[in-house]
């Protein structure tokens, strides 16, 4: 983990009015008893998040806990509505590969464990407006997982992903189902089954009982050819706004400003698109698109 | 457990997923109330000339690869009033922006030289609201509809040439300005410019082909 702007992080903690808020909050969120006292606060900045951590004391000022944390968005905040998504699930199963997808268009192969949490924003625009979803991507991997459970404190609603040809994966999702709702409770969580564009899966279909008997939604998806990869952010926009007829519309294609590209510049484009018109397509083989 | 389901098709999965969009998730309240509003494409003054499904790639430069941008439909899209051509991708099923650029005279197309079914050129993309230079590949089903696009594209860029510089011509005091300023005589030099480089290039680009042709045999 990256320590950074510490001074900053400080600076927001020592903010009295603020921090007893959050003390305040943290505590309602935790259902702790009010007997118990947390004092401690100190903050750091951990890449895109802000890590708050608590020590718990007892009546008797006994220190009964060691640091308990927990994490908020840096993220500044928009003029449209934003909802705090976790994406939960096992290492490997596609996490960072489906949010990435949505953020760029590109599709990753190359497999690097999340540590901790990497928090994206992803807009949407839909017939009732431009909507933001805060992805909290978490860690799958137990040794990366950093504050676990810590991350899902106000959590809004939340993707719970399997990998369709790894069958421990799907084996797993009762396990983060059960720690995502010890947080959250009542919130819209959609359980993906990630790449079913593979061929020979090891979860079919049908053996997919898990979301029946905890009222998940569920869909199929694969990052990699795209196959219903909008469906749990549809859904889950639909629950969080209450409209089952919301739907995504074309987003303000803005008048591009009038560029002057000189000689220079253009010579420069001419060898670049020479050097680049040699190498291959990344999924050259797969013809089919769309 | 689930034992009416309609059997769907689903690619090369016999048995059906549940249901397509059955919704089996929990009643939860709304966390927010969302109003319908308007909503602008932004394409409104404009007429597409060309509309075809593709894939569109973008060149990482640091990685020297390239990666995938989106999925969806691309437009050339000619303004009403202004006759400015510009071509925009949307990914489909999130309508969201992949591509958004001026075609400009200046540009040229040329095919992808392990890959006959898609073409490449440089552009100042504002996809984001923010322009970067951006090398594009583009991928379609077939090698026409790469040939009609390519083709496409080339008459557009040769079409926004500075004629409309003549625009103004029968204005006689159009033309005396244009003269008085300095700067505007340079320009049309730089323009001229432009044009005899662009044989020059035409002439590289034969040559390049070549090359590369010869490796991509062997493959």
């Amino acid at each position: 983990m990256i320590r950074r702007s510490i001074r900053d992080e400080e600076r927001w903690v020592s903010n009295r009015i603020q921090r007893q808020r959050e003390l305040r909050h943290f505590k309602a969120e935790l259902r702790l008893p009010k007997s118990l006292t947390l004092i401690n606060p100190s903050a750091i900045a951990v890449s895109q998040i802000t890590l708050l951590r608590f020590a718990l004391l007892s009546p008797n000022k006994r220190k009964i806990c060691r640091f308990i944390s927990i994490a908020l968005p840096n993220q500044q905040t928009v003029d449209y509505p934003s909802f705090k998504l976790v994406i939960v699930g096992d290492g490997g199963t596609g996490k960072t590969t489906f949010v990435k997808r949505h953020l760029t268009g590109e599709f990753e192969k190359k497999y690097e464990p999340t540590i901790g949490v990497e928090v994206h924003p992803l807009d949407f625009f839909t017939n009732c407006g431009k909507i933001r979803f805060y992805c909290w991507d978490t860690a799958g991997q137990e040794k990366f997982g950093g504050l676990r459970d810590g991350y899902y404190i106000h959590g809004q609603c939340a993707i719970i992903m399997f990998d369709v040809t790894a069958r421990l994966t799907y084996k797993n999702v009762p396990t983060w189902h059960r720690d995502l709702c010890r947080v959250c409770e009542n919130i819209p969580i959609v359980l993906c089954g990630n790449k079913v564009d593979v061929k020979n899966r090891q979860v079919k279909a049908k053996q997919v009982t898990f979301h029946r008997k905890k009222n998940l939604q569920y869909y199929e998806i694969s990052a990699k050819s795209n196959y219903n990869f909008e469906k749990p952010f549809l859904y889950l926009a639909r629950k969080l706004a209450g409209d089952p007829n919301l739907h995504f519309v074309e987003s303000p294609a803005l008048a591009p400003p009038e560029v002057h590209i000189d000689l220079a510049a253009q010579q420069q484009h001419e060898a670049e698109l020479a050097a680049a018109a040699s190498q291959p397509l990344p999924d050259d083989d797969d013809d089919a698109f769309e | 457990m689930a034992s009416k389901e309609p059997e769907h098709e689903h690619r090369e999965d016999q048995e059906a997923p549940a249901a397509e969009d059955e919704d089996t998730g929990a009643q939860v309240a709304p966390i927010v109330k969302l109003e319908e509003v308007a909503v602008s494409t932004g394409e409104e003054n404009e007429d597409p000339i060309l509309d075809l499904k593709s894939k569109l790639y973008r060149f990482d430069k640091e990685g020297n690869q390239w990666k995938e941008r989106g999925a969806g439909t691309v437009k050339l899209l000619k303004h009403k009033e202004t006759g400015k051509v510009r071509l925009v991708m949307r990914q489909s099923k999130t309508l969201k922006i992949c591509a958004n650029h001026l075609v400009l005279p200046t540009m040229t197309v040329q095919e992808h030289a392990g890959n006959d079914k898609s073409c490449l050129w440089h552009a100042s993309d504002y996809a984001d609201g923010e322009l970067k230079d951006e090398l594009f590949c583009i991928r379609f089903a077939s090698v026409e509809i790469c040939k009609t696009f390519m083709q496409m594209f080339q008459e557009v860029a040769e079409s926004q040439k500075p004629k409309e510089e003549n625009k103004d011509a029968s204005d006689a005091a159009g033309q005396l300005e244009k003269l008085s300023f300095q700067e505007k005589a340079g320009e049309e030099k730089a323009v001229a410019k432009k044009e005899e480089k662009e044989t020059k290039v035409d002439t590289e680009k034969a040559d390049t082909e070549k090359k590369d042709g010869e490796p991509a045999s062997s493959t």
